[in-house]
């Protein structure tokens, strides 16, 4: 039993029923109004209500999707610039200027250029999210490129004096704890804006994503829905967290390169 | 001329106190299959003298050159192997580490070939059943010993070696020196081999080189006068003695 009880997930299963019986016990006791604190049996019903309703399902498919594409154009463009820095100082420069610029800008501030310049539809939620995951990952990635250690970089001009081949196998893998640890910033920060900036935008198109349906759950005093909504984005989050942690564990650990630990 | 010349070689580092003359018009000769072993004191720019010789590093003034051919950059024709302990990648496991080297550096050779090359040359170093794993998981010494079995396979024309059985016990560096030795016999391979370690120097090769503490010369001790002794005072000497020898 004690052994058991290692396990991370196992504590946290252990801590999440305690609290769950807290709650219950709270809605138990009839001190707080059901409307503002519906209980976990009515909140269960209500995720399990709308998951086969299918509306939620939408909403979740509908975010993801965003998002994915949202960050994948991220790592693209933080590819990109973080390899032309490597070859060229002038660059290198130019890009350092603008990360610091807007690296610690918050996506809510650029929320009103975003909607004079791309309206307020699909295009704008993309942006908000390749201006969250962008720089903590450029930041990252150039950090991580320069950072190669010296005895990889002239075994590897040993081998093969090719700059492609150096950069696959060499530069990218060499940077690759650097990589991970901005995607999971940049992950972080897209989720966050996301959320936030489906709120604001309410539905764009058919759906309007997993904040919009908080919205809407709360317009409508709907607060099982509300708690079932706000589940689903922890859930989502920790998953996602747990996902890169796995491939964290698949590779720098096991290389010994991890930045952390 | 084969082999590796090193003619007049003039280095200098820029740091923050100022300039730093490390070597100042040092020759040095390794003929084709030819062992050198290279002594000096620490900071007197042994190190400095094998990087410019891997093309790492590029003299100030005077030449160098390989089979005749000014040096203009790294080559897998004169593979390092350096006294650091992490050279292989990480990100590969040790037996792969090898075979990827190979399969680099030797484009036609086969799947099947490198894997049998690679296991060879880890079974010669003692670490058969290592193959496995990840570099991470190897002790300092069989870091080091994977590095070399790395070089050893693919058999290049020039080995540099900057003090590469530092890590290792005894026992295991004889082994590595036989090793090293039988290498050079079979495949005619030069080597110039950095170290400040008198009795190995001796026991590669019976005429090591001596570069002064000042950078700038290379003395031969001739092989009937090198006893330990000897080159023991030799080292613990002002240089100025040294070059007046």
């Amino acid at each position: 039993m004690k052994k058991l009880f290692r396990y991370r997930p196992v504590q946290r299963m252990g801590w999440i029923c305690l609290l769950l019986l807290v709650w219950q016990g709270a809605v138990w006791s009839k001190r707080i109004s059901p409307l503002l604190l519906p209980g976990p049996r009515q909140v269960w019903k209500a995720l399990i209500h709308q998951l086969l309703d299918g509306d939620l399902a939408a909403q979740i498919g509908f975010s993801l999707a965003i998002i994915l594409r949202g960050t994948a154009l991220a790592v693209a463009i933080s590819l990109a610039v973080a390899l032309l820095s490597l070859y060229s100082k002038v660059f290198a420069s130019l890009a350092d200027t603008l990360c610091a610029l807007a690296h610690p800008l918050p996506a809510i501030a650029l929320l009103p250029l975003i909607i004079v310049w791309f309206g307020v539809g699909y295009r704008a939620v993309v942006a908000i999210i390749v201006h969250s995951t962008l720089w903590p990952m450029l930041l990252n990635l150039t950090a991580g490129l320069k950072s190669t250690p010296s005895v990889y970089v002239e075994c590897g001009k040993s081998l093969c004096s090719s700059p492609l081949w150096m950069l696959c196998h060499v530069y990218l893998p060499s940077s690759l704890s650097s990589f991970l640890a901005g995607l999971k910033i940049g992950w972080a920060r897209a989720w966050r804006a996301l959320i936030s900036a489906e709120m604001i935008f309410g539905a764009v198109a058919s759906s309007g994503g997993i904040g919009w349906f908080l919205f809407q759950n709360r317009v409508m005093m709907d607060t099982p829905g509300l708690f079932a909504g706000i589940f689903v984005v922890a859930v989502i989050g920790m998953v996602v967290e747990e996902l890169l942690l796995l491939v964290e564990r698949r590779t720098v650990l096991r290389w010994g390169m991890s930045v952390a630990k | 001329m084969r082999g590796l010349v090193l003619k007049q070689i003039h280095k200098s580092f820029v740091t923050e106190e100022g300039v730093r003359r490390v070597l100042q018009g040092v020759s040095l000769t390794v003929g084709e299959g030819e062992l050198v072993t290279l002594l000096g004191r620490s900071g007197s720019g042994k190190t400095t003298l094998l990087r410019i010789a891997a093309g790492y590093d590029f003299p100030d003034e005077g030449r160098a050159l390989w089979n005749g051919a000014p040096i203009t950059g790294p080559s897998p024709n004169r593979f390092v192997v350096v006294q650091t302990l992490d050279q292989l990648f990480p990100w590969r496991r040790v037996g792969s580490n090898i075979r990827f080297a190979l399969r680099t550096v030797y484009p036609h050779i086969t799947k099947a070939e490198a894997g049998e090359r690679a296991a060879y040359w880890l079974e010669q170093t003692g670490l058969s059943g290592c193959g496995d794993l990840w570099p991470a998981q190897l002790s300092g010494g069989m870091k080091q010993r994977a590095a070399l079995a790395r070089a050893f396979a693919l058999q290049p024309e020039l080995l540099l070696l900057d003090e590469p059985f530092g890590a290792l016990d005894s026992m295991l560096r004889r082994t590595m020196q036989e090793l090293l030795l039988n290498l050079c016999a079979v495949h005619r391979c030069s080597v110039l081999f950095v170290t400040h370690d008198i009795d190995e120097a001796l026991r590669l090769s019976p005429s090591p080189a001596f570069l002064t503490a000042d950078g700038r010369e290379i003395l031969r001790l001739d092989s009937s006068r090198t006893n330990p002794e000897e080159i023991r005072r030799l080292l613990s000497q002002p240089d100025g003695e040294v070059v007046a020898q």
